[in-house]
C-alpha cells in the first residue's frame, strides 16, 4: 500500500494556547481515514495545518514523499490536496457555475472542466437546476453539495472533508454520506473530519480519534467500532 | 443681584484654580520650551488631545464617524463670533459653542446613525464637507435671503474671521482635559459605559440585553460633537484667525489618525495620539521640505509595527505576545527605520558636522547598526517565525542589517541629493526588514464577518 | 437664464470620463478589499508626474518642461505603467502588513492616510510644490473645427480612453479568470487560497489595475488642463468618494455611472452661475443618498464593511 500522506509529530499553537501537542498520522492511497473527536480537539486545526492555513510549530507533513511543511495553502492546493472546509463556504457572491469554476480555477484543460462540470451537475441534479443561482442563496444542504462538487472538480489526490454533516438535518446527512462513499467507491483518498463518529466510523476504513490534541485511539474503522471506550465516549 | 453672586463666586473658583494650575504648569512650560516645544505648540497639542477624546466617544460606540471637523468648526466659528460680534465671555462663548454643535449634531444623528461602518464614514464626510460650504457661504446666501441695507457678515468667506482675541491659556486647556479625563474614567465604569462597550462588541447582542441602542448611539454622537465643539472655541482662541478649510476633510481625516495612532483599547489612547501628532512634525520641522513626508512615514511605521496604538506601549501583553521577543523587535524596527530616515534626511539642507538630538552621524548609523543585529538576533527565535522557517528568515533579516548598515555608510557621503536616494532605499530596507517576520506566521481566525457573509 | 446645453453636455461628458476612470480604480480596491483607499489620489498625482517625467527627462527636476524629449502620446501608457507600480507598492508597504494581521480596516485606511501623505510629499521634493505643464503647443487643443460644439482633440481622446478603458476593466471582472478570482478573494480569501489562489498575487493585480486607471485619469487630467501639481489628487479625491457612493460601493457600472452623474452636476453648476455652491450639492446629494438608499444607485445588497 503506498503512503499518501504521513504526518509526524504535529505541534500547533494558537499564541499561548497549544491546540496541537504532536500527532502523527498516515493516509494511504485509495483509503478513507477519518479523523474524529469532540469539539475543541484540534479536528479543524489538523487540517487547516494540512492545507496550509496555519504554519505548524514543529513536526513535519509528507505528500507523496515531498515534504510540504509550512507550504502556502494555494501551493498546497495545487500539489493535489483539496480542502472542502467546515460550514459550507461557498463563494456567496459567484454564481453556482462560476464556483465550480472556481474549483478548477488551477486548471487549463478547458474541454475537461467542462465534462467535470457536467458529473458534478449529473451528480447532484439540484445544482444543475440552480447552476445560474448566486451561491449564497442555497440552502445549507445544497451548499454542502456545491462544496463538495467544487472539490471534485479540482480533481484532488485527497480530498480533506471538514465536518461535511454539520448543521444538517438526519435526512440530508444521510444523503450526504451517501455521496462521500460514492466519491470513495471512485478510487478517491478522503481524510473524513466528523463528530458523527457513528457515520464515519461506517464509512472509514481506519479512523484516529482526537482528544485534546492529542490522538488517544486509532485502528481500522470495525475495530474501533467494537471498542467499549469508544462506544461510550463517541457511539453512547 | 443673588445670579451675580453666584457667578462671582465660580468666577472666583475658576479663577483660583486656573492661578494653581498656573503656577505648577510654569516651569514645565519653560522645560517643554526649551527642548523647542513652545506654548502655542503645547496649546494645540492639548487641542487635539481634547479632539481624540471627542472623536473616541463615537468610535467606543462603535461608530465610525469622522464629523468631528465638522463640529470643531459650528464650535469655532459660534464661540467665535460670540466673542467678539457680542462680547461674551469666553466661558459662556466656550459652552455657546458646544452647545451649538451639540444641536447641530440632533438631526444628523438620527437618521446618520443608522449606516454602518464605511458608509457612516463617508456620510459623515459629506456633513463636514456640508458644513465648511455653509460656512463659506453663509454671508451671500444671508444676504441674498434677506436684502438687508448692507451685506451680512458672519463668516467672511473664504477669507475667514481675523483678529480674534487670544483668550485661551493652557491653563484652560490643561483643566479641562483634567476634567474629561475624569469624567471619562467614571463613565467607563458606569452603566453608560458599559452599555456603549456591549454595543460597540455586538448591536444585535446588546440590542437583545435591552439596551436601547438608538439612544445611546446619538448620545455618544452627541457628546462627541459637544466636546468637539469645545475643542473648537479653544483652537479658534488660540489663533487669530480662523478659515473654513482649516476644518475640510484633512482635519476630519486627522482626528481619526489621532485615535488610531493612540490606540483605541484606552481613553488615554486618543489623548496621547493627538498630542503626538502634534508634536511629531513640529519636532521634525528641522527637516524642512521633508517634514511632511516623515510625519507620513511614522505614521505608516506606527500603524504598522504598533497596531494597538501607542498606548499597547504601556501594555505588558504587548511585550510578551508571539514570543518573548515580539515587542522589542516591533520596536526595533520602528527604531532603525527613524534612525536611517533621520541620518539620512537632513543631508540636502545640513552640513556633515550638524548633529541630530545631540548625537553625530556615525553615532547614528552605528546605533542603526546595532538595533539591526539585535533584530536579527531576536527574530531567530524559532517560537516567532514557526520553527523551521528560523534559518532562512535570519538569513534575510541578517542580510537586511547588513543593508543598513551599509545604508548608514553611505549616508555619510554629504553630496547633495545623495540623501534623497538613501531615504528611499532605507525607508524600503527597513519595512521589508520589520515586514517579513510577519510572513510566517499562521493567517489564522477568519474575520467574522466572512464567516456570516457565507450564510447571506 | 442662458445656458448652452449641448457644449454643457459635452463638458459633463469628458470631465465624466475622467471622474468615472479615477473612481473605478477607488471601486475596485473596495470591492477587491472592501477598503477605502485615500492614497488612491495620490496616486492619481504619481501618474501625471510619471508621464511628465517619461516625455520630459530631467528637466522637469530643476525648472518646468520646455521641450518634450519624447512624444507626446507616450506619457499616457508611460503614466498607467508608473503608477500601477506606485499602487502595487503602496499595498506592499501599507495594506500586506496589516491584512497579515488581520488589523480592522480602520487602521488601513489611517495607512493609506500615511501613504498619500508620503507620496504627495516625495513628488513635492522631487518636482517642487509649483505648478508643472507641458510647453505650449504640444499638447493639440485647439478645438476641432466643423462642429456645433467647442471639444479638443485632447478631450476626445480622454473621453475614448476612459470609455475603452472602463469597458476592458468590465469584461476583464465579469467574464475573465482574474475576475472570478477577484471577486473569490474579495469574498473570503481562506476560501480562496484553498482553491489554489495566490492571494497576494491578486492583490498584488488589483492594485496594478486601479493604479494605472488613477494614472490614466490622472495623465489626462493633467494633459486636459495642462498643469500638474503634487496636491492636484486632493481635487479628485472626495469627488471620487462621492462618485462610488453614488453608484454603489464597489460596483464598477455605479462609479461609472455616479462619474459622468457627478460631472453633469458640477458643469451645469457652474453654467449656472452658482459654482460657490456647486460642491455642497454634491455633498448633499452623497448625504441624501446614504440616508436614503446607501447601497447607492446600482449596489446590491449592503454589507458590513469597514
Ligand atoms: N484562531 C484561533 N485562535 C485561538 N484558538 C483557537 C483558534 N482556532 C481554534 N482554536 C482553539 O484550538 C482548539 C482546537 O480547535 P479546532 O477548531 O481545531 O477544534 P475542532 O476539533 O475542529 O472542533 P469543532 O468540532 O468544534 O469544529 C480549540 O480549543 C480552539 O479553542
Ligand atoms: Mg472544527
Amino acid at each position: 500500500m503506498t503512503t499518501l500522506l504521513q504526518i509526524k509529530e504535529l505541534q500547533v499553537s494558537y499564541g499561548a494556547i497549544i491546540a496541537l501537542r504532536g500527532i502523527s498520522f498516515e493516509v494511504h492511497l485509495g483509503q478513507v481515514v477519518s479523523l474524529i473527536g469532540a469539539n475543541g480537539a484540534g479536528k479543524s486545526t489538523t487540517i487547516n495545518t494540512l492545507s496550509g492555513l496555519i504554519k505548524p510549530r514543529s513536526g513535519q507533513v509528507n505528500f507523496e514523499d515531498q515534504d510540504i511543511t509550512g507550504w502556502r495553502a494555494d501551493r498546497v492546493t495545487r500539489r493535489g490536496l483539496v480542502q472542502v472546509p467546515e460550514g459550507r463556504q461557498v463563494i456567496a457572491p459567484l454564481t453556482v457555475r462560476e464556483n465550480l469554476e472556481m474549483g478548477a480555477y488551477l486548471r487549463r484543460d478547458k474541454a475537461e472542466i467542462e465534462q467535470d462540470i457536467q458529473a458534478v451537475f449529473d451528480r447532484f441534479p439540484r445544482l444543475k437546476e440552480r447552476h445560474h443561482q448566486k451561491a449564497g442563496s442555497l440552502s445549507g444542504g445544497e451548499q454542502q453539495m456545491l462544496a463538495l462538487g467544487r472539490a471534485l472538480v479540482a480533481r484532488p489526490k485527497l480530498v480533506m472533508l471538514d465536518e461535511p454533516s454539520m448543521g444538517l438535518a438526519p435526512l440530508l446527512v444521510n444523503e450526504v454520506f451517501a455521496i462521500i462513499r460514492s466519491i470513495k467507491e471512485e478510487g478517491k483518498t478522503i481524510l473524513l473530519v466528523e463528530q458523527n463518529a457513528r457515520k464515519a466510523l461506517e464509512i472509514a476504513d481506519y479512523a484516529y480519534v482526537l482528544e485534546r490534541g492529542q490522538i488517544r485511539h486509532h485502528g481500522p474503522a470495525d475495530e474501533l467500532r467494537q471498542n467499549e471506550a469508544i462506544i461510550k465516549a463517541y457511539l453512547g | 443681584m443673588r445670579v451675580a453672586i453666584v457667578i462671582d463666586i465660580i468666577n472666583a473658583i475658576f479663577e483660583f484654580i486656573f492661578n494653581v494650575l498656573n503656577g505648577a504648569l510654569d516651569p514645565i512650560l519653560t522645560q517643554l520650551a526649551e527642548i523647542g516645544f513652545r506654548e502655542p505648540v503645547v496649546q494645540f497639542m492639548l487641542i487635539n488631545a481634547i479632539l481624540g477624546l471627542s472623536i473616541y466617544m463615537t468610535l467606543n460606540c462603535g461608530l465610525f464617524s469622522l464629523a468631528n471637523a465638522g463640529f470643531m468648526a459650528v464650535g469655532a466659528y459660534v464661540s467665535v463670533i460670540l466673542t467678539q460680534k457680542y462680547d461674551a465671555e469666553f466661558g459662556l462663548s466656550l459652552l455657546g459653542g458646544a452647545l451649538a454643535a451639540g444641536l447641530v449634531a440632533i438631526p444628523i444623528g438620527l437618521p446618520v446613525l443608522r449606516l454602518r461602518s464605511v458608509y457612516l464614514a463617508i456620510a459623515t464626510i459629506g456633513f463636514g464637507e456640508i458644513v465648511r460650504i455653509v460656512v463659506l457661504n453663509v454671508d451671500t446666501i444671508a444676504t441674498d435671503l434677506f436684502n438687508p441695507d448692507e451685506p451680512i457678515e458672519l463668516t467672511f468667506g473664504a477669507r475667514g474671521i481675523s483678529r480674534i482675541p487670544k483668550l485661551t491659556e493652557t491653563a484652560h486647556l490643561v483643566f479641562f482635559l483634567i476634567l474629561m479625563g475624569y469624567l471619562l474614567y467614571r463613565m467607563q465604569r458606569s452603566r453608560f459605559g458599559r452599555a456603549m462597550t456591549a454595543i460597540r462588541q455586538d448591536e444585535k447582542v446588546a440590542t437583545t440585553l435591552g439596551i436601547n441602542v438608538v439612544y445611546y448611539k446619538n448620545m455618544a454622537f452627541i457628546l462627541g460633537a459637544m466636546i468637539a465643539g469645545v475643542a473648537g472655541g479653544f483652537s479658534g482662541h488660540a489663533t487669530r484667525i480662523i478659515t473654513p478649510k482649516d476644518y475640510g476633510f484633512d482635519k476630519a481625516v486627522d482626528i481619526l489618525a489621532y485615535a488610531v495612532l493612540g490606540g483605541l483599547g484606552h481613553w488615554s489612547g486618543p489623548i496621547i495620539g493627538g498630542m503626538a501628532l502634534k508634536a511629531i512634525p513640529e519636532r521634525l520641522r528641522y527637516l524642512n521640505e521633508y517634514t511632511g513626508a516623515l510625519t507620513g512615514a511614522v505614521l505608516l511605521l506606527i500603524i504598522i509595527y504598533l497596531p494597538s496604538g501607542l498606548v499597547s506601549l504601556g501594555q505588558p501583553s504587548f511585550w510578551r505576545r508571539g514570543g518573548r521577543f515580539e515587542g522589542a523587535r516591533r520596536l526595533a524596527g520602528i527604531g532603525v527605520a527613524l534612525i536611517v530616515l533621520t541620518n539620512m534626511l537632513p543631508l540636502r539642507n545640513l552640513g556633515s558636522d550638524e548633529v541630530l538630538l545631540g548625537l553625530e552621524y556615525w553615532h547614528l548609523w552605528g546605533l542603526g547598526a546595532g538595533v539591526g543585529l539585535i533584530y536579527w538576533i531576536t527574530s531567530r527565535q524559532p517560537a516567532s517565525t514557526g520553527g523551521r522557517f528560523s534559518l532562512p528568515m535570519s538569513a534575510v533579516t541578517g542580510l537586511l542589517a547588513l543593508g543598513l548598515i551599509i545604508a548608514g555608510l553611505i549616508g555619510r557621503i554629504d553630496q547633495p541629493g545623495d540623501g534623497y536616494y538613501v531615504l528611499v532605499f532605507g525607508l524600503l530596507l527597513a519595512t521589508a526588514a520589520g515586514v517579513i517576520p510577519y510572513a510566517p506566521q499562521h493567517t489564522e481566525t477568519p474575520p467574522a464577518e466572512q464567516v456570516e457573509g457565507s450564510h447571506a | 437664464m442662458d445656458i448652452n446645453v449641448p457644449q454643457q453636455l459635452v463638458n459633463a461628458l469628458w470631465l465624466g470620463g475622467l471622474y468615472s476612470l479615477f473612481a473605478l480604480g477607488y471601486a475596485l480596491i473596495f470591492s477587491v478589499l472592501g477598503l477605502l483607499n485615500l492614497s488612491h489620489s495620490a496616486v492619481f498625482a504619481c501618474g501625471a508626474f510619471v508621464g511628465l517625467y517619461t516625455a520630459c527627462g530631467d528637466e522637469v527636476f530643476t525648472t518646468t518642461c520646455t521641450e518634450l524629449d519624447r512624444p507626446i502620446w507616450i506619457v499616457i501608457p508611460a503614466a498607467m505603467i508608473g503608477a500601477g507600480i506606485v499602487s502595487v507598492a503602496v499595498d506592499r508597504v501599507a495594506f500586506w502588513p496589516l491584512r497579515k494581521r488581520n488589523a480592522p480596516r480602520m487602521n488601513q485606511l489611517i495607512s493609506s492616510i500615511g501613504a498619500a501623505a508620503l507620496l504627495v510629499n516625495l513628488l513635492q521634493i522631487q518636482f517642487g510644490a509649483a505648478q508643472q505643464r507641458f510647453p505650449f503647443g504640444s499638447i493639440p487643443n485647439d478645438p476641432v473645427s466643423g462642429l456645433p460644439v467647442v471639444i479638443t482633440p485632447i478631450q476626445i481622446t480622454a473621453l475614448v480612453i476612459a470609455l475603452g478603458l472602463m469597458f476592458a476593466l468590465r469584461i476583464l471582472v465579469k467574464r475573465t479568470r482574474l475576475g472570478r478570482e477577484m471577486r473569490t478573494v474579495a469574498f473570503n480569501e481562506r476560501v480562496a487560497s484553498l482553491l489554489g489562489v495566490n492571494v497576494d498575487r491578486t492583490y498584488m493585480t488589483a492594485f496594478f489595475i486601479a493604479g494605472a486607471l488613477a494614472g490614466a485619469a490622472g495623465m489626462m487630467y493633467g494633459l486636459a488642463f495642462n498643469s500638474m501639481t503634487p496636491f492636484m489628487g486632493e481635487s479628485v479625491s472626495l469627488k471620487g468618494l462621492t462618485v462610488i457612493v453614488l453608484g454603489g460601493l464597489g460596483s464598477i457600472e455605479g462609479a461609472v455611472i455616479g462619474g459622468f452623474l457627478i460631472a453633469a452636476i458640477e458643469v451645469f453648476s457652474v453654467a449656472l452661475g452658482r459654482s460657490d455652491i456647486r460642491d455642497a450639492f454634491v455633498f448633499l446629494l452623497l448625504f441624501v443618498i446614504l440616508v436614503v438608499r446607501p447601497r447607492g444607485l446600482l449596489g446590491q445588497g449592503v454589507e458590513d464593511r469597514a
